[in-house]
């Protein structure tokens, strides 16, 4: 019985470890601040910020006759997490994003 | 019952403990015969999810495109590492340890930044001229609103960087050799120019400067500065005596970024990237990859200078460290970024329609001279580019 239990809190935590994502940076006063993610819901919310940023990004391009053929743009993107109203965080990452014209 | 609470402490400390952290073996000056080599095993599993939780960004809307003169190509991902050595996903300001550019299957062609180009043919005119067009610009956008001292600051920068470059070309080196120089500024909304790390940029104005020669003899009247050139030699003997003259599979080191900084009296040491107003050097190697090192320009000692976020600096800002020590430090540095960068491809499954294409490692020299991947709230005096 004792042997089942420690192997089921050992399962039990390693599966909520897994696929875990952290995030580390710096917090205003410049301290290091640390949030974990899981992978699917960082997934899911970076593909709605891509899909969201490229979308907008390729219509103002469209929308502008420019002389230059590539483009890229660094951005925070700020995910809001938690669990209903009660506990509540934002998690930052940064990334860039590259745009070139067809053809080049 | 002990017995099993023994286990499971074990299994949490020995286990858990170390998951996801980079061992200490890349943050010291190691004697590499006592250790056994790190392998990365402890920061698998995060690459793969990382990986999984990138491989198909972008990909879902791309049909609302088709009709567009515009494509997404590419992205870049960083990293960072807490100041346990756990490594994460870059957010919310700080230093990068790794940049990853990913691009699509078909592409190959590098995507310029927003840059500032310097060579032989730059003229003070052509200098005043590109400053006025910034100056008009950024106040006509309302984004600045002193125009004369973003004009003095801009103007005198812009110059002294151009000096540099041109004294640059008039050296001759071979092996690891530099050949271009960068330099990273902010601009505020006061019209003030800001160099070195920003915490997060927030609405400051991003300029890169880059002075790269074309190989056009010019005739410069400046005279050449012997310490600069005697830097450059060293450290072009440091680096190729170091690094591998051979080229693995996949990825290939392609440039080497050294900041560099001038003390008081006017010596050259080894400085924080874009920490100083100084420039970086990107050093690439020589076609015609051919020298000898002889062991006596591996005797003596190269300064590093550091702003001192870590209290140990206090005032003491220059420090010796051995040119050997310097060469090992990037011997475990390359080492580094060549076995992360075998572990994070192979987390890139052989389907997706995203490939790696650009690696940027940074790292930081203790102290004590060890050199190490960068912390978050440190700033990095050497970086490792891979395409």
């Amino acid at each position: 019985m004792v042997k089942k239990t420690v192997f089921l809190l050992l399962l039990l935590i390693a599966g909520a470890r897994a696929g875990n994502l952290p995030l580390i940076g710096l917090d205003s006063k410049g301290n290091p601040t640390e949030i974990t993610i899981h992978k699917n819901i960082l997934g899911s919310k970076m593909k709605e910020a891509v899909g969201a940023l490229s979308e907008s990004t390729i219509d103002s391009l469209d929308k502008k006759k420019l002389s230059f053929y590539k483009v890229s743009i660094g951005t925070y993107v700020k995910m809001k997490l938690g669990l209903g109203s009660v506990i509540t965080g934002t998690a930052e990452p940064y990334f860039k994003l590259y745009f070139t014209k067809k053809g080049n | 019952m002990i017995r099993y609470l023994i286990l499971f402490l074990f299994f949490s400390t020995s286990t858990f403990a170390k998951e996801g952290h980079l061992a200490p073996y890349w943050f010291v000056d190691s004697d590499e015969k006592s250790f056994r080599e790190d392998n990365l095993d402890s920061i698998d599993s995060f690459l793969k999810d990382y990986v999984e939780s990138h491989e198909s960004l972008g990909l879902n809307n791309e049909k609302a495109f088709d009709n567009s003169s515009w494509k997404f190509s590419g992205f870049q991902t960083s990293l960072a590492l807490g100041l346990s050595g756990k490594l994460g996903i870059y957010s919310w300001g700080g230093t990068k340890v790794l940049e990853v550019d990913w691009t699509r299957k078909e592409q190959q062609k590098a995507l310029e930044e927003n840059v500032i180009s310097f060579n032989e043919s730059t003229t003070e005119e052509s200098i005043d001229s590109q400053v006025k067009f910034i100056v008009g610009t950024m106040v006509d956008s309302g984004k600045v609103k002193n125009e004369n001292l973003l004009s003095q600051g801009l103007k005198k920068t812009m110059k002294d960087f151009h000096i540099l470059g041109e004294s640059l070309s008039q050296m001759s080196f071979s092996g690891w050799r530099p050949n271009k120089l960068r330099l990273e500024m902010g601009i505020k909304a006061t019209g003030k120019i800001v160099f070195g790390p920003v915490v997060k940029v927030g609405g400051d104005v991003r300029l890169r400067l880059e002075w790269k020669s074309t190989g056009l003899k010019k005739r410069v009247t400046k005279t050449s500065n012997k310490e600069l050139k005697t830097f450059f030699e060293d450290m072009g003997d440091i680096l190729f005596s170091s690094l591998p003259r051979y080229e693995k599979k996949g990825l290939s080191l392609s440039r080497v970024e050294i900041g560099l900084g001038l003390s008081a009296k006017g010596k050259i040491a080894i400085a924080e990237l874009g920490g100083y107003g100084v420039p970086s050097v990107f050093f690439k190697k020589s076609e015609n990859y051919n020298k000898i090192v002889k062991s006596e320009g591996l005797k003596g000692d190269i300064l590093i200078m550091s702003e001192g976020q870590e209290k140990s600096f206090g005032k003491n800002r220059m420090f010796k460290v051995k040119k050997r020590k310097v060469r090992k430090g990037l011997k475990k540095a390359f080492k580094f970024s060549y076995k992360f960068m075998e572990k994070f491809g192979s987390k890139v499954s052989s389907r997706s329609q995203w490939k790696i294409k650009k690696i940027k490692s940074q790292f930081k020299f203790s102290l004590g001279g060890s050199l190490g991947p960068v912390k978050i709230k440190g700033t990095p005096h050497l970086a490792l580019y891979f395409n």
